[in-house]
């Protein structure tokens, strides 16, 4: 076993061993602590990073403060409607600069010594300025910003880095699953309400690997899915442990899908028929029969590196340390339906994926489990070889395999070697 | 309905009491009882929010109840694999009228101290915690008291809760 300035010190590809018919990723991966250090800026330092929604900060003064990998941020709204991506520290001595989740308000003032910024990040105070010496200039002094800041179906992206693709070119593999994402709303955009917030004590991964993973669900949610069978709610009722439907998919640039159909769809109040015709009756008239039934059919969409569009939901993968993570899983509300709809989907996504749902905890004790396991330090290698010899592979580098396949772990794991040991400044 | 006696702070004390110690010896089919048909179970993220407008921890109607508790004596719950052992503290039990004779409103503060033990050592296990809040429960009196709603109000209700898979 490699100690940890081993595995720091190899070169993350040799981390990530890939044969034609065989897939294994070092134990290193998730238990490095210098190696995470790389992945915080080699990779959420230098990429686009899924920052938050746009309805988070609807109105001009709204804010939010964030984290772009482990660094303090504030997502602040200006009075002409554009999103600044501010670095959530005084530039006189350090000190963060605002010190609430959310709020509305056109400047910051730094609790510490009262150097005032506005919410765009200009220095327009600084007290008892005479007492600095002569020739003393506030220039170069404005908050700290990152340089890159997109906006896709109203999700917000930024990187600290400006030797990135455009968000455009980053997110073109996947533009048109986000498309079938945004498309639940009948206007507009989506709504994203408060965040059900966990975490686990593992590494960040874990949850980047599984919300994707189909292989797992079967098992690790049999007591739930016997519950909701048991209760008549029918989608569990028939339901194998390996689910022969569905597939998965892989991309460059480390994103993927997991979709179980059209019948797992989940987040459209299919519980209420009337509403849900109705629903279908208006998605269709935009959309057409086909795309209409794809708009709600099952998608867990994952985003490389940090965040997943569910059907139901906005999942934020937070790196805390290199054995802690936390989760922020948003419900969102579908813009143009009936207030019932909405209820219903919210009550849905509470039942199954909150911090209390009956599916959601026992995701997080694997991930827990699994860093435990870990500690046996002779387990060197973990399989990720699942479907490998039977995969799609489509000229744009898209792979395609089964539901219970682990096409997106290796997509995610391809393109992580790509990251650690890409160059460009980090922030 | 006719002739309720008003619930004394005696009587709400015996009652939060005896839910305490349901939940803390696992009675969970029992701790159903003591809601009404249509009982709800609330855990806020923003205390006064509509639950069907805005994100809650936990929004339980009966139905949802009723599963809940199938599930965490489900076997193979895997979040509850060692089970949580729960200890329930209430204190500052407070008792008005409701709007109708046949109903109560109670207020009083909860500590609940958790662990899940099994092979310690092991990450996520061995670690007790305490979670704290207030309760308020509107009760309604159907052949005896019964809770119509239960609301709990966590002091940490915007923070991470890991496996907040046992009953509060």
């Amino acid at each position: 076993m490699l100690t940890a300035l081993q595995v720091a010190e190899r070169s993350s590809a040799d981390l990530v061993q890939e044969e034609a018919t065989d897939f294994r990723v070092h134990a290193g991966v998730y238990t490095g602590p210098l190696l995470y250090e790389q992945e915080m800026r080699q990779i959420f330092e230098k990429s686009w990073i899924y920052i938050g929604h746009e309805s988070e900060i609807a109105h001009p003064g709204d804010y939010r403060t964030g984290r772009i990998g482990t660094q303090p941020i504030i997502i602040a709204r200006s009075q002409d409607g554009g999103i600044n991506v501010l670095l959530n520290v005084c530039r006189h001595r350090a000190n963060a600069i605002c010190r609430e989740e959310r709020g509305n308000s056109l400047n910051f003032r730094c609790p510490y010594h009262a150097w005032v910024y506005t919410n765009t990040g200009e220095l327009i105070g600084v007290a008892d300025r005479p007492r600095y010496p002569q020739g003393f200039t506030t220039e170069g002094l404005n908050l700290l910003q990152a340089p890159c800041v997109g906006v896709y179906r109203g999700l917000i992206f930024a990187s600290l880095s400006v030797e990135v693709p455009s968000l455009e070119e980053h997110l073109s593999p996947i533009k048109h699953l986000i498309d079938l994402w945004a498309d639940r709303s009948l206007e507009g955009e989506h709504k994203v309400l408060l965040p059900h917030k966990y975490g686990y004590q593992g590494n960040w991964k874990f949850q980047a690997e599984n919300g994707v993973d189909g292989y797992h669900a079967g098992f690790v949610h049999e007591s739930a899915f016997a519950t909701f069978a048991r209760f008549g709610i029918s989608r569990y009722t028939q339901r194998p442990p390996i689910k022969r439907d569905g597939l998965t998919r892989g991309f460059p640039g480390g994103h993927s899908t997991l979709e179980g159909g059209y019948e797992d769809g989940r987040g459209n109040a299919r519980s209420l028929p009337q509403l849900y015709e109705e629903y279908m009756a208006q998605l269709t008239q935009r959309h057409g029969t086909e795309r209409a039934r794809d708009i709600v059919s099952n998608h867990h969409l994952f985003i490389f590196p940090n965040v997943y569009l569910f059907d139901d939901l906005i999942r934020v993968i937070q790196p805390i340390a290199v054995e802690e993570t936390e989760i922020y899983s948003h419900p969102f509300r579908l813009s143009g339906v009936p207030d019932e709809f909405n209820a219903r989907r919210l009550y849905e996504v509470t039942r199954q994926l909150s911090t209390t749902g009956l599916v959601n905890p026992a995701d997080l004790e694997m991930f827990t489990a699994n860093q435990t396991g870990l500690h046996a330090r002779q387990m060197e290698w973990l399989v990720l070889s699942r479907g490998m010899d039977q995969e799609t592979v489509l000229p744009s580098g898209e792979r395609i395999g089964r539901h219970a396949d682990e096409v997106p772990q290796r997509a995610f794991y391809r393109h992580w070697i790509r990251a650690m040991a890409q160059n460009g400044e980090g922030a | 309905m006719g002739n309720v006696a008003p619930l004394t702070r005696q009587e709400a004390e015996d009652f939060l009491y005896e839910e305490a110690r349901l939940l803390d010896e696992r009675f969970f089919e029992a701790w159903l009882h003591l809601f009404t048909a249509e009982g709800l179970y609330w855990i806020p993220i923003v205390e006064d929010a509509d639950p069907t407008m805005q994100t809650s921890i936990l929004y339980d109607d009966s139905a949802l109840l009723q599963m809940r508790v199938h599930h965490l004596l489900h076997e193979r719950n895997f979040a509850q694999s060692p089970p949580s052992r729960t200890l329930h503290q209430i204190s500052n039990v407070q008792v008005w009228r409701g709007e109708h004779e046949d109903e109560a409103l109670v207020r009083c503060n909860v500590v609940v101290h958790e662990i899940r033990v099994g092979d310690h050592l092991q990450l996520g296990l061995g670690q007790q915690r305490a979670l704290a809040g207030k309760c308020e429960y509107r009760l309604r009196y159907q052949d005896g008291w019964r809770i119509a709603c239960k609301k709990v109000v966590l002091i940490n209700r915007h923070m991470p809760i890991v496996n907040l898979s046992f009953l509060i």
